[in-house]
């Protein structure tokens, strides 16, 4: 279980401070499980005030909801958005811990993340 | 004696690592890397050293692998080019397990495009920020820790 919880994946909101052009730089991500990549089994917990950091049969691994947290990080400090740039993986082979032997079956236990990343001015 | 060997390899393999590459074939472009190794997700084993990126300096059982140092990294990219602006800043990390939580390798990739003075009558320089800052750290700032750990 405790090992469930920490390859849950978690959100992320990383920021930092340009310094050559005053600009702030943002990533925001989520990682997640499904199973048959559809159900979602485990997640980063997206929500604004979480309760917890993962979410368990919801899915948070969305563009909509990570684009949501930029976006409203950008309206909190009145800051006009750019160079907004998504990355994605998909990993639908699960792989035997510790060796490169994947279960043979596509689709039965798959991981996903998204990543946006863009900058504040 | 082969205990040592495996150890050292081990080591070797082990060991975090930051990268800046910069291309300068066309329009400039940068690519920064910095990863590190962490034990049962959380502990940090060894990463790379903001300091000394290209270099075969790791630091150990510290956490440098953050954004804000790969920014600290492109910052000092940008002066040393003496780049007057830069456009399409991205970032991402990419996470990869071993043995299911033993261990983890965490990277943050750092990319942008950065434009010289020549660069600016192009079409290239649309949307591209100006750099406004281009005062060189001062030796108090030199003296200082430059990059940091959360």
């Amino acid at each position: 279980m405790g090992s469930a919880m920490l390859l849950a994946g978690c959100f992320t909101l990383d920021s930092a401070d340009l310094r050559a052009t005053g600009e702030e730089h943002v990533c925001v991500g989520n990682r997640g499980w499904y199973l048959f990549n559809i159900i979602p089994l485990a997640c980063g917990n997206a929500s604004e005030d979480p309760f917890m950091p993962w979410v368990f049969f919801r899915n948070d691994v969305t563009m909509d909801k990570i684009q949501r947290r930029f976006m409203d990080y950008a309206k909190f400090y009145g800051k006009q958005t750019g160079d907004m740039s998504y990355y994605t993986q998909e990993s639908v082979l699960f792989e035997i811990p510790g060796t490169d032997f994947p279960v043979p079956v596509p689709y039965l236990l798959t991981y996903k993340e998204i990543q946006l990343s863009g900058v504040l001015k | 004696m082969k205990r040592a060997a495996l150890l050292a390899l081990a080591a070797v393999l082990l060991a975090g690592c930051s990268t800046v590459t910069v291309s300068r074939n066309g329009p400039t472009m940068v690519n920064i890397e910095n990863s590190g190794w962490y034990l049962l997700n959380f502990i940090p084993l060894a990463s790379g050293n903001p300091a000394n990126p290209n270099g075969f300096s790791t630091r150990l059982f510290s956490k440098t692998v953050t954004l804000e140092n790969n920014i600290k990294m492109l910052d000092k990219v940008i002066e040393d080019e003496e780049a007057v602006a830069i456009r399409d800043l991205t970032s991402f990390t990419i996470d990869e397990h071993i043995l299911l939580i033993l261990l983890k390798r965490h990277a943050y990739h750092t990319s942008a495009q950065l434009l010289k003075e020549e660069d600016m009558e192009k079409s290239s320089a649309a949307g591209a920020t100006r750099v406004i800052n281009r005062k060189k750290p001062s030796p108090e700032d030199e003296n200082s820790t430059p990059y940091t750990e959360p």
